[in-house]
C-alpha cells in the first residue's frame, strides 16, 4: 500500500510529542501570557548564555561579592525566572503546576525537596549526570504567588549559599545544621 | 525747452548702453573649461566642487571614518545598556532563587524540628 511508507513516521511523531521538554524550555510549560493579566506583579528574567556572558563582563572580578556571582555564572547556559504575584488566591490551577512536575519525572531530574502544605506546594529539582549538577529548578506554588526558576548549566548550590547576605539575597543553610554543643 | 532737447539724447545714450554686445567667439567654452578646471571659489576661499567633480579620497576617508566611529559608539552604548540590564536581571534572578530556596530551607528545618520533638 502506498501509505505504508509513511507508517514509520507515526512512532517518531509519538515519541516527539511525548518527549520531555528541553531544560531551557521548562518555563514554557506554563502559559504565562494567559496568567500574567491576572497578576499584580510580574517578574520575567530570561538570560541565555550570550546575555549571561554580557552580564559577567559587568561584574567586577575585584569586588569579592561580584566575583562570587561571576564564578557562579561561569558555567551556566541560561537563567530563566518567571514569577507572578496575585492579589487573591486561586488565580491559577494546580494542573498548571502538575504539568511542570510531570515533565521532571525523568531519570535525569531528581527531586531534592518537596514541601507540601495546605498553602504551599514547593519543590527543588536537580538535573545531574551522576557527577555534577547540570541544572536547577525551583517551583514555588503559593496561594498568591507562582514562581518558576530554571537555571541551566553546571551549578554548585553551595555557590548560591555563598551569596547569602549579599545583593539582598538571604543567608541560607543547605543540609543539616551542625548540632549545638 | 532744454529738457525737451535733452531727453532724446539721454534715451539714445541709454539705448546704446543697453545694446546687446555679442561675446567674443569661444568665450562661453573658455569659461566652462575654466570652471571645470578649478571649480568656483566661494567668498571664504573654500573650493566648492561643482559639475560632477568628485571629493578627494581624503574627504571620503574622513566621512567613512566619522560614520564608522559614530556607529561603533552607538553600538558600544547599546551593548553597555544591554550589559547593565543583564547584570540587574541576573542579580534579581539570584535574589528570587535564593529567597525561594531559603523559604524551602526554613520549611524543612521547621518540619525536622517538629519530627525531633
Amino acid at each position: 500500500m502506498r501509505f505504508s511508507r509513511y507508517f514509520h513516521i507515526i512512532p517518531i511523531c509519538a515519541v516527539l510529542a511525548g518527549a520531555p521538554a528541553r531544560a531551557q524550555d521548562i518555563h514554557k510549560l506554563i502559559d504565562w501570557d494567559k496568567l500574567s493579566p491576572k497578576a499584580v506583579e510580574t517578574v520575567d528574567v530570561t538570560l541565555d548564555a550570550n546575555m549571561l556572558g554580557m552580564a559577567a563582563r559587568f561584574l567586577s572580578g575585584e569586588k569579592a561579592d561580584e566575583a562570587k556571582v561571576k564564578k557562579l555564572i561561569g558555567n551556566l547556559k541560561g537563567v530563566y525566572v518567571r514569577s507572578l504575584r496575585f492579589d487573591k488566591a486561586g488565580e491559577y490551577s494546580l494542573a498548571t503546576v502538575d504539568a511542570v512536575r510531570s515533565q521532571l519525572k525523568t531519570p535525569e531530574w531528581s527531586k531534592v525537596v518537596d514541601v507540601h502544605t495546605k498553602e504551599e506546594n514547593t519543590g527543588v529539582y536537580l538535573k545531574t549526570d551522576g557527577k555534577q549538577v547540570l541544572g536547577l529548578i525551583v517551583l514555588a506554588a503559593e496561594p498568591k504567588e507562582l514562581t518558576l526558576v530554571n537555571i541551566v548549566g553546571a551549578i554548585d548550590p553551595e555557590d548560591l549559599k555563598d551569596l547569602g547576605g549579599k545583593f539582598g539575597i538571604p543567608n541560607m543553610e543547605f543540609g543539616p545544621k551542625p548540632k549545638k554543643k | 525747452m532744454d529738457s525737451g532737447k535733452q531727453m532724446p539724447e539721454f534715451e539714445d545714450e541709454l539705448r546704446r548702453s543697453l545694446e546687446r554686445v555679442e561675446a567674443p567667439e569661444g568665450f562661453a567654452d573658455r569659461v566652462m573649461a575654466r570652471i571645470r578646471e578649478e571649480g568656483a571659489r566661494a567668498p571664504g576661499g573654500r573650493v566648492i566642487p561643482i559639475g560632477g567633480r568628485k571629493p578627494s579620497p581624503k574627504r571620503w576617508a574622513a566621512a567613512v571614518a566619522a560614520g564608522v566611529l559614530l556607529s561603533a559608539g552607538g553600538w558600544r552604548y547599546h551593548e553597555y545598556q544591554r550589559g547593565v540590564k543583564a547584570k540587574e536581571q541576573l542579580l534579581m534572578a539570584l535574589e528570587i532563587t535564593s529567597s525561594k530556596l531559603g523559604f524551602i530551607n526554613s520549611k524543612v528545618d521547621e518540619l525536622s524540628q517538629r519530627t525531633i520533638q
